[in-house]
């Protein structure tokens, strides 16, 4: 399973674990020693406290790998994305290009601290058990 | 520290940059992956412009670390946009230097990790590689740096990796 692990401060990480007492593990470990200070890996950065676990049965990277939509979400979207884009009547190519390149992205566009950063939903979410 | 850009983003400056190809195109997001493998200066078993990512070690192939036993190991994603999702691409800037001048960008710090147990396996990571998909060992890689040190990674250990590319 991989799970996107949420720092306390705001740091994000996906990892793929083969149980959930393998994810305990190392979650409970690295919670551990952002409490009591010490480094959080070989190269020395410090140790972040740990606010929520996002679980999925995919890496929420692949959520639209092959890049495709179904043409009626596509005339959706594009109607969206020129409207948007329109002022006074005319818009600008590229931009909509752009927007429409990133309808495939598997992030959102701004995810606060504590939220995902991934538009893939998540199968379960956990919050608590590993601070000891 | 050693930095080699890959045929692959060489070839989407010609091919879809200049040429608006439909088939070299850059991908619906970035990943970055951790490998047991250097960039290196040229040498037999260091990176060269054509490597690719291989289980097998052999060459120039660039060999992931987590590929047997992952222990928590996963590529990192890093969003195409500048300044907009958690971890994308910052303001590009601007090298006038005539020799080794161009434009740059810093990713936002990516984290691997948490690990599990007694580490990934293979464990070790000698460098990073900016690519693509979620699959170890696969995908295009784009541009690799040598890390500063070896990072063998244990139980609870995350590591922290920021990209630069200058584009000359």
């Amino acid at each position: 399973m991989y799970v996107e692990i949420i720092y306390e401060t705001g740091a994000k990480s996906v990892a793929f674990y083969d149980t959930n007492e393998e994810m305990m593990e190392a979650v409970k470990a690295h919670h551990a020693r952002a409490k009591s200070g010490e480094d959080g890996g070989p190269s020395g950065h410090p140790a972040e406290r740990i606010v929520e676990l996002q679980i999925y049965n995919t890496h929420p990277q692949d959520l639209n790998e092959d890049m495709t939509m179904s043409a009626d979400v596509m005339n959706k979207e594009l109607q969206a994305i020129v409207k948007n884009a329109t002022e006074a009547g005319v818009v600008n190519i590229q931009e909509i290009a752009a927007g429409v390149r990133q309808l495939a992205s598997p992030t959102v566009d701004e995810a606060s601290r504590h939220d995902s950063q991934f538009k893939m939903k998540a199968d379960k979410v956990v919050t608590e058990g590993w601070d000891n | 520290m050693a930095v080699l850009a890959f045929q692959r983003l060489s070839q989407l400056v010609t091919d879809y940059v200049l040429g608006n190809s439909g088939t070299i195109t850059p991908p619906s997001g970035w990943t970055m992956g951790l490998a047991t493998t250097n960039v290196g200066s040229g040498g037999a078993s260091d990176y060269a412009r054509d490597s690719i990512w291989s289980v097998t070690v052999s060459g120039t192939n660039i060999n992931e670390i987590g590929s047997t036993t992952a222990a928590g190991y996963a590529r990192q994603t890093i969003a195409k946009s500048i300044n907009q999702a958690a971890v994308d691409w910052g303001t590009s800037t601007f090298d006038s230097t005539f020799s080794t001048g161009g434009q740059s960008t810093t990713a936002d710090q990516v984290t691997f990790g948490a690990f599990t147990g007694s580490g990934p396996s293979p464990n070790g990571a000698n460098s990073w590689v900016l690519t693509d998909g979620s699959t170890l060992n696969a995908g295009q890689p784009y541009f690799a740096a040598d890390t500063a040190a070896t990072r063998t990674f244990a139980s609870g250990d995350t590591e922290k990796v920021t990209a630069t590319l200058k584009a000359g």
